[in-house]
C-alpha cells in the first residue's frame, strides 16, 4: 500500500515536470524566470497567430503492471501457427508493446524451418485491415455479441438433433475444430456439415485414395532424389511442403559444396516458379504434358518391365498403351526418351510429380510409377491423412450436396465459418441461388464478401492472432496459435462459433488446451516452441489397386482438338492466392514472380497466339467457358504454351474492403464444377476495349549484358572464374581517396542465384520490416513502387523456349557510391561499416542520387503515400501545418518502430536492415563480447527458405558470408563502374543433361555473352 | 607582299538613317515615355495570368508533393531540370553579346546588348524557379546553401548540383550588376526627361545622381571593363558546370567528356536565338529599324550557324564516341536516342538545332527577316528537345534493363513551363515600357558625331 502511496506522489510531484515549461511556472517567484518569460511572451506577442503551430501535449503512461518479460522498446516473439487451406507451418510473431509488427518462420516447425511465404506474412496486416469487419449485424443493424449468443441458444440445435440446420466450412486442419464438429455432430445426428475449399488437392487425394484406398500426402525427400520430373507441378512455388522442399532442393544445387548436383525436368504450359529453377523446361500443354507422362510410362515400362508390372499389374501397360494411342504425336519424343534413359538410370533416386490441376488418374499414374522406379520410400513417403468422417470427400462433392440440400429446402439456418462461398465457387455451381433460398444465413467473415452481403447474420472473424487455435500440418506434425493481442472488434473464431453452437460456454482457449492434454510444463513448452508435435516421414506404401487404375484411366485431360479453341487452366494467385488476401495491400502490389503484375490478373497468352489473334497486351477479350463468360485483359507471357491460357482466381470480387474491391476480373466464373480447373475448348473474342495493367517491370529482356550471370556445370568446372570474366573493362581508378575499410564490422551480402526460385518471399519480409508503404495501381503503372528489395525477372535465349530468371536487387551498399558523391546536401554518406546510410531527416530530394544509381534500387516518396492511400483517414488537426489525412490508427498499429516512417519528398532504400545491425551491436555490448557471425540476419535473408542470401561480417574471415564471397563464381554486378558493391553474387550454375545439351547448348550461349 | 587593300572601302555606318543625338534620345525614350499602347496591356494581361498560372502549377506542387510531375523511378528529373538548362542557356547570349564582345570591340553589339541583357537577367529568374521547386522538400532547399547551423552541417562540396547553385547564383548577380551599371547613364537621361515627379525621383534614385561629369564617365567606362572582364569567364563557366550535373555522373549519355564546350556552344546558340526572336518583334513595334539593322541581324545568324554547326559536330562526336569507346551501355544509350522509344523527341533536335540554321549559308536567307524569324523559333524549340533528349532519354533506359521505364509529362509539368514563359515576358514587357531597349549612350559613341576621325583612316 504504502509503495502505491509513493508512487502517487511522486506522480504528482512529477507531473509539472514533464510539461513544457511546467517547471517555470510552478516557481513564479523566481526573478530571472519572470523577466525571460515576460522577455518571450513581449516577443511572441506579434505572432500570436502561430500559437496553434504548437503541437498538442501528449502523455506517455507508464505500466502500473509490467507484462512478463516485456520491455518497453525491445520487441517479444511468440510462437503461432499460420494456415492457409490445408498449408499449416508454425511462425514466430514479433510483437511491440503488444502489438504484433512482424511474422517470421518458426525454425522449430518441420514444414518452415524458419522461413515463411510472402502470403504468410503479410497476413500480419490483415489483423489490421481497416475495412474488416468491426461489428456483429443483423440484417445490417448492429447487434452485441450477447444478441447474437441468445438468438443461437434460441435455435435450440438439439431439439430437432440438428435437423434444418448446416455448417458450411472449409476443411479444417485444425484438431479442435476436428473435436468440436465431430462432437456437434454425435450428439446432433440431422445436422448437416459441408466443406469446401476452392484450391484445393482433391484430385490428387482422390486418384491416390482409388488406388491405394486411403487418403494419403505425399512427402518429398529432395536430398535423395537426384533427378526430379515434374509434370506441370510447381514443387517450388505451390506445393504445401515448398519451403521444406524449397531448402532441400537448393542444398542440392551448390555446385561449390561437393554434393551431386540434381537435375529437374519441367513440362508445363505456363512458366513457374520451379520451371525457372529447372535444367530443361519444355513448354507442353495440359494433354501434351499427359501424353509425354503416358509414353514416359510406357518407355519405363519397356526397360524395367518386372517391376512395372509388379505395380501397375498384368494389363497396366496395355491399358496405358490404349491412352495414349488417342494422342496423335508424341511430343518432343527424343527429349522425353533423353527424360526416360535418365530417369532409369536414377532410379530409386528421381522423383516424378504431377501438377494438382491433373486429372486422379494422372496423380494415380504417377504414384505407380514412382513405386516401380523404387523412388517411393525413398525419394517420395506418403503420410496417412484420417480425415473425420463428415469432411465431404472432395471440395466439389460438399459444395454439389450443400447445393442440393438448400434447393430441397432441407435448409433452415446455413452456418458459413469462413470462405466465401458465393464467390469463390464455380460459375454454374448454383451456391449463390442457395443461399438466397435458406431462410438464415450466418457468414462469418474477416471482411465484407459477397457472403455477407447475402446473409442475415454477419459475424467479424477474428484474426488467427487475436484466438486460439491449432493445426495439424501436412506431416501431421502439430503447432499452436496463440493470440497476440485481444480482439480488436466484436469478434469470433471458428472455434468460439462451435463453442457457441455446443451451447458452451467455454473460452476457446479452454478448447485448445483440452485438445492438447498434457501437463502445465508441457503446454507452457509446446507454447514456446510453437510445436505440440512434430511431424512424420511418411512410409513407402506398397498397395496399387491395378485394376482401380484401369478404370480412373478413362479420366484424362482432352486434348484439343479444334483449333482456334484454347485450354483454360485456372489456378490460385502468386499472391492473394483464392481471393482471402483481395484486400492486402502488401499483397495486392507485390509483383507476380512471372508476369510482374501487381493489383490485377490477366488472362495469359502466348506470343504466337496473341500475333495470330491480334491481341497486344492490355485489350480486353471475352472468353466463354460452358459455365460462364468474363472479359479479361490479355497478358503476352513469355514461355505459355499456344494452345493454353491462364487465370488466376482471387480478383474481380464485388464485394470486399477498399482496396480489393474490382481489381481484376473473376475467374471463378469460368470454371465448372464438372470440369475442374482445365478447361478445353475455350474460345476467345476480342472487343475494341482496353484495360491498363501495372507491370513492375517493363522489360524482360537482358539485352546480352553480363547481369544474370549463368553457366553449366561443365563450364564451370572447367573455368571456375568464368563469371567474374564476363566483363573486361580497363583497370579501374577511383576519382577518390579510397577508404581502407579493413577494421571492426564490415557488413557484406551474398546472394545466390543458383538457390533464389523467385519466391518474393524476402520483398514482403522487407516491406513489413521497414515500413514500406504501397502506392497503388496508378502510382506503379507511372513506375513508382516502393519496394527496397525488387525481383527482377528476365527472360533469355529464343522465344520459342525462354529461360526465365530471378535476380533479387536491393541497395549493393557501394563502397565507392556513385549516389553519395553527388547528393548536394550529404544526405547518403557512409558510416565506418561499410553501411551507405541515407539520412531521412537531411535529404531534400534532388533524385539526383537515384539518376546516379546504376542499379537504381533508390525509391523516392513522390508522395506522402500514407496519406494517399484509399485507406487513410482525415486527421484530427491540432495545428497550423499539421497533415489532412493519416493512415488509420489500425494500419499504424503494423509499423515497426524501429524503423523512421519517411515523409514525402524524401528518398529511402535498403539499409541492410540497419537496425537489427543496431539492436545486435547493442545486445552485444551490453553483454561485452563480439558479435557472432549469423547473429544478425536481416528480414529477407531472415526468411528466405533457400538461404540464398547471407549477411555478416566481411573483414571476419571465417564468417559465412567471407566464405561465400570467396568462392569462384562470385561476382559484382556492374563491377566495371568500380562501385565495389558490399552485395555480390554467385553465378547460376545450371546441371544439363548433355545429351540434350547440343541442341540447347547454342541457344544458352547467347543467351549470356 | 602587300596584301592590305589600299582603296578606301566605306564601311555601311552601323546606324542608318543620320539620326542625330537627339533624335535617337527620342526614338529610344518614345516607348518609355508615350503612353503604352494597347497591345501592351493585352500582352501585359495574357502573360501576367501565365504567371497566376505558374504559381498555381508551384503551389500545387508544394502542397500535393513531387509526384503531381510525371516523374518516376528510372527518371527521377524531367521537365524542371529541362526548363532550367533551357532557360540558363537562353541566359547566355546577353553576357556574351555584352562581355565578349565588348572586350573584342565589336561595336555593333551595341544596338543589341541592353535588349540582350535583360533577356538574360528574365530567363535566368525563369531558370531559378526550377532547381527550387524541384525538390522533394522545398522548405528544407536551404540545405544546399553553406549556412552556418547548429547541425554543424556544410553542403556536399563534390556534388556538382552545389557547384550549380554558385555558379548560377554567381552568374545572375554579375549579370544583374553589369546590366545595371550600363544603364545608370540611360536612366539619368530617363530622369532628366521625364516630366513628372514619380517618374523623377524613381529614375533619380536608380541614376545614383549620374550627372554625365567627366569622372562619371572614367569611373563608369573602368567599372564596365572591369564587370566586362569577370562576365566574360562566367559566360563559359556557368554551362560548362551546368553540363557537369551531368557529365560528373556516370549514366551512359550523361557521362561525357564533350558537355562543357557542346553545353556553352548550345547556350551561345539558343540564346541567340531568343533575342533574335524578340528582338525582330520589337524592332518591328517600336519602329528601331534604323537603330537595330539587318546588318546586326545578319551578325547574330552567322553567329547561329557557327554555334549550330558547333552543336552538330557535338551529336555527331558523342555518337563517334560511344561507338569508338567500345562501351555497350554507352553505345546503347545513343542507338536508344535515335531509335529507342523518344526518337521524335531526337529527331526534332536534330532537324531544329542542326538542319535549320544551315539555310543561313545564303545571305539572302539570312538577310530575310521571316525566315531569320522561323529558324529562330526553331533553334529554340531543337533547343529545349537537346535538354530534353540528354535529361530523359538516358535516365529511362540504363544499365539494368528490369528498370526501364518510360516517363510522359502530366499537365502540371507542361503548364509549369507554360507559366514561366508568362514570367518571362512579363517581366519583358515591363523592362520595354519602362526602361531603354536600346543602351543610348553606347549607341551615341558610334554615331558618325561621335567620331571625328571616321571618314579618315584607321588609326
Amino acid at each position: 500500500m504504502s509503495q502505491i502511496d509513493d508512487e502517487t506522489l511522486l506522480v504528482a510531484q512529477n507531473s509539472n515536470e514533464f510539461e513544457e515549461g511546467g517547471s517555470l511556472l510552478s516557481h513564479p517567484a523566481d526573478r530571472r524566470n519572470f523577466i525571460k518569460l515576460m522577455g518571450a511572451s513581449v516577443a511572441l506577442a506579434g505572432v500570436s497567430g502561430c500559437s496553434s503551430i504548437r503541437k498538442p501535449e501528449k502523455r506517455l503512461v507508464p505500466y502500473v503492471k509490467q507484462p512478463e518479460y516485456l520491455i518497453p522498446g525491445k520487441s517479444t516473439y511468440y510462437s503461432s501457427t499460420f494456415v492457409e487451406g490445408e498449408l499449416a507451418y508454425g511462425v514466430l510473431i514479433e510483437s511491440h508493446e503488444g502489438r504484433p509488427t512482424k511474422l517470421e518462420g518458426n525454425p522449430a516447425h518441420s514444414m518452415s524451418n524458419g522461413a515463411a511465404t510472402a502470403r504468410a506474412q503479410a497476413s500480419l496486416l490483415g489483423l489490421y485491415d481497416p475495412d474488416r469487419l468491426k461489428s456483429i449485424t443483423y440484417n445490417k443493424s448492429e447487434f452485441d455479441k450477447e444478441a447474437f449468443r441468445k438468438w443461437v441458444a434460441d435455435l435450440n440445435l438439439s431439439a430437432e438433433s440438428g435437423r434444418g440446420v448446416g455448417i458450411l466450412i472449409p476443411p479444417t486442419i485444425s484438431p479442435t475444430e476436428e473435436r468440436l464438429i465431430s462432437a456437434l455432430k454425435n450428439q446432433n445426428s440431422e445436422l448437416s456439415i459441408y466443406t469446401y475449399e476452392p484450391v484445393n488437392r482433391d484430385n490428387q487425394t482422390v486418384g491416390l485414395l482409388e488406388v491405394t484406398g486411403r487418403r494419403l500426402s505425399p512427402l518429398y525427400d529432395y536430398t535423395k532424389s537426384d533427378v526430379v520430373v515434374s509434370f506441370g507441378c510447381d514443387f517450388l512455388g505451390e506445393e504445401l511442403t515448398r519451403l521444406s522442399d524449397a531448402k532441400d532442393f537448393a542444398n542440392r544445387r551448390d555446385p561449390d559444396s561437393g554434393v551431386e548436383l540434381n537435375r529437374s525436368y519441367v513440362f508445363e504450359s505456363t512458366y513457374s516458379i520451379s520451371g525457372g529453377s529447372a535444367d530443361h523446361r519444355l513448354t507442353f500443354s495440359p494433354s501434351e504434358t499427359q501424353t509425354a507422362l503416358l509414353y514416359i510410362a510406357t518407355q519405363i515400362a519397356k526397360h524395367e518391365r518386372d517391376a512395372f508390372d509388379s505395380v501397375f499389374g498384368q494389363s497396366g501397360l496395355a491399358k496405358i498403351k490404349q491412352t495414349l494411342s488417342s494422342a496423335k504425336t508424341i511430343p518432343s519424343q527424343t527429349t522425353l526418351d533423353v527424360v526416360v534413359k535418365d530417369i532409369l538410370k536414377h532410379a530409386g533416386k528421381s522423383l516424378l510429380l504431377v501438377g494438382r490441376e491433373f486429372p486422379p488418374s494422372i496423380h494415380a499414374l504417377v504414384y505407380g510409377l514412382n513405386q516401380a522406379l523404387g523412388n517411393a520410400g525413398n525419394t517420395v513417403n506418403y503420410a496417412v491423412d484420417n480425415r473425420p468422417k463428415w469432411q465431404s470427400q472432395t471440395s466439389i462433392a460438399g459444395l454439389k450436396r450443400f447445393v442440393k440440400d438448400a434447393q430441397d429446402g432441407q435448409l433452415k439456418t446455413l452456418f458459413v465459418l469462413g470462405g466465401d462461398p458465393a464467390y469463390n465457387t464455380p460459375g454454374d455451381s448454383g451456391v449463390v441461388s442457395a443461399l438466397k433460398s435458406i431462410e438464415t444465413v450466418v457468414s462469418l467473415s474477416q471482411l465484407p464478401t459477397q457472403t455477407t452481403a447475402l446473409a442475415q447474420w454477419v459475424i467479424p472473424q477474428s484474426h488467427y492472432l487475436e484466438a486460439w487455435g491449432d493445426a495439424k500440418s501436412y506431416d501431421n506434425s502439430v503447432s499452436l496459435a496463440q493470440p497476440l493481442i485481444t480482439p480488436l472488434y466484436d469478434s469470433f473464431s471458428v472455434i468460439e462459433m462451435l463453442l457457441l453452437l455446443h451451447g458452451s460456454r467455454k473460452s476457446d482457449y479452454t478448447a485448445v488446451r483440452e485438445t492438447h492434454m498434457g501437463s502445465a510444463f508441457q503446454w507452457k513448452k509446446w507454447l514456446h516452441n510453437g510445436v505440440v508435435a512434430s511431424g512424420n516421414k511418411g512410409a513407402s506404401l506398397g498397395n496399387f489397386n491395378s485394376a482401380a487404375f484401369g478404370g480412373l484411366l478413362k479420366l484424362t485431360v482432352p486434348s484439343n482438338q479444334v483449333a482456334d479453341k484454347f485450354t483454360l487452366i485456372i489456378s490460385s494467385d502468386h499472391s492473394i492466392y483464392d481471393g482471402r488476401y483481395v484486400n492486402s495491400s502488401w499483397l495486392q502490389e507485390l509483383p507476380d514472380p512471372i508476369t510482374k503484375l501487381t493489383w490485377d490478373n490477366a488472362l495469359l497468352i502466348s506470343p504466337k497466339s496473341a500475333t495470330r489473334l491480334g491481341v497486344h497486351t492490355e485489350d480486353v477479350v471475352k472468353i466463354k467457358t460452358q459455365s460462364g463468360e468474363i472479359e479479361a485483359p490479355v497478358y503476352i507471357a513469355e514461355g505459355q504454351s499456344d494452345s493454353v491460357l491462364a487465370l488466376s482466381l482471387g480478383y474481380g470480387q464485388t464485394v470486399s474492403g477498399r482496396l480489393g474491391q474490382n481489381t481484376g476480373v473473376n475467374a471463378y466464373r469460368l470454371l465448372s464444377t464438372s470440369t475442374g480447373p482445365i478447361i478445353s475448348g475455350v474460345s476467345i473474342t476480342l472487343t475494341n476495349k482496353n484495360y491498363p495493367l501495372a507491370s513492375s517491370q517493363m522489360e524482360s529482356s537482358m539485352h546480352d549484358r553480363p547481369i544474370y550471370r549463368e553457366g553449366t556445370v561443365s563450364e564451370y568446372k572447367a573455368k571456375p572464374k568464368m563469371f567474374s570474366e564476363m566483363v573486361e573493362h580497363p583497370p579501374l581508378k577511383s576519382l577518390w581517396e579510397e577508404r581502407n575499410y579493413d577494421t571492426g564490422n564490415q557488413w557484406g551480402m551474398t546472394i545466390d542465384l543458383n538457390k533464389c526460385t523467385g519466391c518474393n518471399a524476402c520483398v514482403i519480409a522487407c516491406q513489413s520490416e521497414n515500413n514500406i508503404p504501397v502506392v497503388g495501381k496508378q502510382q506503379v503503372i507511372k513506375g513508382r513502387i516502393m519496394h527496397w528489395i525488387r525481383m527482377d525477372r528476365y527472360f533469355t535465349g529464343d522465344s520459342e523456349n525462354p529461360n526465365m530468371v530471378h535476380q533479387p536487387v536491393a541497395c549493393m551498399q557501394c563502397e565507392n557510391a556513385p549516389c553519395e558523391q553527388v547528393c548536394p546536401v550529404a544526405a547518403t554518406v557512409h558510416d565506418n561499416e561499410g553501411l551507405n546510410a541515407m539520412v531521412y531527416n537531411r535529404c531534400i530530394g534532388t533524385r539526383y542520387c537515384s539518376n546516379n544509381c546504376p542499379y537504381k534500387v533508390r525509391r523516392f516518396n513522390f508522395f506522402d503515400w500514407h496519406q494517399k492511400s484509399s485507406q487513410s483517414e482525415t486527421k484530427e488537426r491540432t495545428h497550423l501545418f499539421d497533415y489532412f489525412r493519416e493512415q488509420q490508427p489500425s494500419v499504424k498499429m503494423a509499423m515497426n518502430p524501429d524503423v523512421t516512417v519517411r515523409m514525402r519528398g524524401v528518398m529511402e532504400k535498403c539499409t541492410y536492415c540497419t537496425q537489427r545491425i543496431q539492436e545486435v551491436k547493442s545486445t552485444a555490448s551490453n553483454e561485452n563480447r563480439p558479435i557472432k557471425d549469423g547473429e544478425i540476419l536481416t528480414a529477407c535473408q531472415q526468411t528466405c527458405p533457400t538461404s540464398a542470401i547471407v549477411f555478416g561480417n566481411i573483414n571476419d574471415k571465417n564468417s559465412t558470408v567471407s566464405k561465400e564471397r570467396n568462392r569462384s563464381r562470385n561476382y559484382a554486378l556492374l563491377s566495371e563502374l568500380n562501385t565495389k558493391p558490399r552485395t555480390l553474387y554467385l553465378a547460376s550454375v545450371k546441371n544439363p543433361n548433355s545429351a540434350l545439351v547440343k541442341d540447347q547448348g547454342e541457344q544458352t550461349d547467347h543467351g549470356h555473352h | 607582299m602587300d596584301t592590305t587593300n589600299k582603296m578606301d572601302v566605306k564601311r555601311p555606318e552601323l546606324i542608318q538613317g543620320n539620326m542625330s543625338f537627339e533624335q535617337l534620345t527620342d526614338v529610344v525614350c518614345k516607348p518609355v515615355e508615350d503612353k503604352a499602347p494597347k497591345m501592351w496591356f493585352i500582352l501585359m494581361a495574357g502573360f501576367s495570368s501565365l504567371i497566376c498560372l505558374l504559381l498555381a502549377m508551384i503551389g500545387y506542387l508544394v502542397w500535393d508533393g513531387v509526384g503531381v510531375w510525371g516523374l518516376n523511378q528510372p527518371v527521377g528529373w524531367g521537365f524542371a531540370i529541362v526548363n532550367f538548362v533551357f532557360w540558363v542557356g537562353i541566359g547566355h547570349a546577353g553576357t556574351l553579346i555584352s562581355a565578349i564582345l565588348f572586350l573584342f570591340r565589336q561595336n555593333w553589339r551595341t544596338s543589341i546588348n541592353r535588349f540582350a541583357e535583360a533577356m538574360t537577367i528574365f530567363a535566368v529568374i525563369c531558370a531559378l524557379i526550377f532547381p527550387g521547386i524541384h525538390v522533394g522538400r522545398i522548405w528544407l532547399a536551404y540545405y544546399m546553401f553553406p549556412i552556418p547551423n547548429s547541425m554543424a552541417m556544410w553542403p556536399n562540396f563534390s556534388s556538382p548540383l552545389l557547384w550549380d547553385v554558385f555558379a548560377v547564383s554567381t552568374y545572375f548577380t554579375v549579370s544583374l550588376l553589369f546590366w545595371y551599371v550600363g544603364l545608370i547613364p540611360d536612366l539619368a537621361t530617363l530622369r532628366d526627361r521625364s516630366k513628372t515627379k514619380v517618374k523623377r525621383i524613381v529614375y533619380g534614385l536608380f541614376a545614383l545622381g549620374w550627372r554625365g561629369a567627366n569622372r562619371h564617365w572614367q569611373n563608369y567606362e573602368r567599372a564596365y571593363l572591369i564587370l566586362a572582364a569577370i562576365a566574360t569567364p562566367l559566360v563559359l563557366s556557368v554551362h560548362s558546370i551546368v553540363s557537369f550535373d551531368f557529365a560528373v555522373s556516370q549514366l551512359p549519355g550523361w557521362h561525357t567528356t564533350i558537355f562543357p564546350p557542346y553545353f556553352v556552344a548550345g547556350a551561345i546558340f539558343s540564346g541567340f536565338a531568343m533575342v533574335l526572336t524578340l528582338l525582330i518583334i520589337a524592332r518591328e513595334i517600336f519602329g528601331m529599324k534604323n537603330i537595330v539593322t539587318i546588318r546586326h541581324l545578319e551578325n547574330m545568324n552567322k553567329f547561329i550557324l557557327a554555334t549550330g554547326t558547333m552543336v552538330g559536330y557535338a551529336y555527331a562526336m558523342e555518337f563517334f564516341i560511344a561507338w569508338y569507346s567500345g562501351n555497350p551501355y554507352e553505345s546503347f544509350a545513343f542507338v536508344n536516342r535515335a531509335f529507342g522509344p523518344y526518337w521524335w523527341a531526337y529527331w526534332i533536335m536534330v532537324s531544329c538545332n542542326v538542319i535549320s540554321p544551315q539555310f543561313f549559308w545564303f545571305k539572302k536567307l539570312r538577310t530575310s527577316i521571316p525566315v531569320m524569324f522561323v529558324i529562330s523559333i526553331f533553334v529554340n524549340i531543337g533547343m529545349w528537345f537537346e535538354r530534353f533528349v540528354i535529361t530523359v532519354t538516358s535516365l529511362h533506359r540504363d544499365f539494368l534493363p528490369s528498370s526501364w521505364g518510360y516517363y510522359s509529362p502530366t499537365y502540371v509539368d507542361v503548364l509549369t513551363f507554360v507559366g514561366s514563359f508568362g514570367l518571362f515576358f512579363t517581366l519583358f514587357l515591363l523592362f520595354l515600357k519602362y526602361l531603354p531597349m536600346i543602351a543610348i549612350a553606347e549607341v551615341k559613341m558610334i554615331l558618325p558625331e561621335a567620331n571625328p576621325h571616321h571618314h579618315g583612316d584607321e588609326h
